[in-house]
């Protein structure tokens, strides 16, 4: 049988047989040629929540709207399966071995293509690159496990080149960072919903005094974050964990908030570690509610006990021994704090505070 | 125009690039949006003029129009496992050929059932292939053709070119012929005004 002349076809009908394809092959098609990939970017798609997910096994996942149940993920792993047929896929010339499979979990179905991952990620890259160039949407949300910090820099480095914005962005784990890089995610990248960022600062004594302009900042190690930094940003949410805000920082941030500052703020949580001996649960509170007018919470039911931390996650409250500060437009500020001892060293206490900003009329 | 009986009736003449003229009933017509846009309030004297289209392929497409008729108002496609023996047969006795005409001529006629089912039959034939598989069954354009392709672009945009500069050119020239007469005016009071001057100063 002849091959079909396909791309001889007007654009109309020709842009209607690949609305007609599943995404893999969509994809496949897209990677023919210059002239496929422009014609696959033509076509009005429901665009589709791209997640960008950088780890030793890699993954590009895509959902439509349409489809909620389904995924396709574009998986990048280190050792290929063996045991399913693989087939050769060509992207930019280079040829590189594939394979398809499926898996139910529950009502949700996966499909994976899977391709060899590599160690600077070039083949995750582009294909990021091309998903997002033929659905014609930005990645929303990017994620970085597990790397070096020259590599999460590399990473960042060529993501800020492909997009202005993330929807958020998800630094993970157990490596440290260095200043420039943290600053170059914080002057390069616009995060619309989130950071989380989970990486420890290799320089201890560095401090961060600029605006934080992030709706939902989660911050495992946020010794760098000052008062002024926190003053200074429109956060709603901000959650610090292994801060070095002192008692009199948390009295400052009461009353400057009382005064109007944070006006977006709805919850912040400071989790300081502290010597077992250096403070005590009444000089704390004495401390920290120096010069406020505080009157002991009374639970009325009309406090909303859930917040949204981001898209992805809510987070149930506790009305256990919290007070309430009252700003003048009638906002509340409830606040409570708990200490809890360290299990990894016994000398150290976890010192928790936590600030919800919630309004009777909401 | 044939005159109807009533309007379910109506036959409507199609001339096709043979100059040749076959009746299809306006019910049938009705299911191209190209015709309802351009005919179907205004009326049509003599035959309508399909003339970049065979007639063959006119034929073919008005048969699957006449097939539909009866049909329900298209709501989407439908999955090819669900189409008549009678679809089926329609779509396997065309050869490549008639096929991609007959989608073509549905294109221009916007017949949305018929253009759908063609797009769908395409996209089986990619169904379930990988970008090597993919090459096998679709005619890629060779370096060859997408270098001529270039090339009549790119004298199509040097024609469109000179186009444009001529225009710009023919609008300067009647600019300039605007302009002349108000020009030799100046011109002329300016010369009489230093006559003058002159005849006054010889004074």
């Amino acid at each position: 049988m002849s091959r079909f002349p396909l791309l001889r076809l007007p654009t109309l009908p020709l842009l209607n047989c690949i609305q007609y394809l599943k995404v893999f092959e969509i994809i496949d098609f897209s990677l023919l040629s210059k002239r496929t990939k422009a014609l696959v970017s033509l076509v009005n798609w429901n665009p589709p929540d791209i997640h960008a997910n950088f780890y030793e096994n890699s993954k590009l996942c895509l959902k439509f709207p349409n489809d909620p149940g389904l995924q396709w993920i574009l998986d990048f792993r280190v050792e290929l399966d063996d045991e399913l047929d693989h087939n050769t896929r060509v992207i930019d010339g280079n040829l590189f071995p594939s394979y398809i499979n499926s898996a139910l979990h529950g009502l949700k179905v996966f499909h994976y293509l899977t391709f060899p991952n590599d160690e600077h990620f070039e083949t995750m890259r582009k294909m990021a690159e091309h998903v997002s160039m033929i659905f014609r949407t930005p990645i929303a949300s990017f994620e970085i496990n597990q790397q070096s910090d020259p590599s999460t820099m590399s990473i960042v480095k060529w993501f800020s080149t492909l997009q202005p914005s993330v929807v958020d962005l998800h630094i993970d784990y157990e490596v440290t960072t260095s200043v420039p890089t943290l600053l170059f995610i914080l002057d390069n990248i616009i995060m619309t919903d989130h950071f989380c960022f989970n990486l420890e600062e290799s320089t201890p004594d560095f401090e961060y005094h600029k605006a934080i302009n992030i709706p939902a900042v989660i911050l495992s190690h946020s010794h760098w974050i000052t008062l002024k930094s926190i003053l200074n940003s429109s956060s709603r949410v901000l959650i610090l964990c292994e801060s070095n805000l002192t008692l009199h920082d948390i009295n400052s941030f009461l009353n400057h908030w009382l005064n109007g500052s944070n006006p977006k703020l709805e919850y912040i949580s400071i989790r300081r570690s502290i010597k077992r001996m250096e403070e005590n649960v009444e000089e704390t509170f004495r401390i920290i509610t120096k010069d406020l007018e505080i009157r002991e919470h009374e639970e009325d039911g009309k406090r909303p006990m859930q917040i949204v931390l981001h898209r992805k996650a809510t987070y149930q409250l506790s009305n256990s021994l919290c007070y309430d500060i009252v700003r003048d437009d009638g906002t509340i500020g409830t606040f409570h704090q708990i200490y809890f001892a360290r299990s990894d060293d016994p000398d150290f206490l976890m010192h928790y505070f936590y600030f919800h900003v919630w309004n009777k009329l909401m | 125009m044939t005159s109807p009986a009533s309007s379910s009736e109506v036959k409507y003449l199609i001339e096709s690039s043979e100059g040749n003229t076959f009746d299809v009933s306006g019910a049938a017509l009705r299911q191209s949006n190209t015709f309802n846009a351009m005919f179907l309030n205004i009326g049509a004297d003599g035959p309508i003029p399909f003339t970049d289209y065979n007639e063959a392929t006119l034929k073919k497409v008005f048969e699957y129009c006449e097939h539909s008729v009866n049909e329900e108002n298209y709501s989407g496609p439908k999955h090819q496992d669900d189409l008549s023996k009678w679809d089926l047969n329609f779509f396997n006795e065309m050869d490549q050929k008639m096929f991609i005409d007959v989608i073509n001529a549905s294109n221009f006629l916007d017949i949305e059932r018929l253009t759908s089912y063609c797009c769908e039959r395409i996209a089986r034939m990619l169904r379930g292939k990988n970008t090597q598989e993919m090459i096998k069954v679709i005619t890629l354009p060779t370096a060859e053709e997408l270098e001529a392709k270039q090339k009549v672009e790119e004298k199509k945009a040097a024609a469109a070119k000179k186009v444009a500069e001529k225009a710009a050119e023919t609008a300067e020239k009647t600019e300039t012929l605007e302009e002349l007469p108000v020009q030799q005016l100046v011109q002329t009071t300016r010369n009489k005004l230093t006559r003058k001057y002159l005849s006054f100063s010889n004074e």
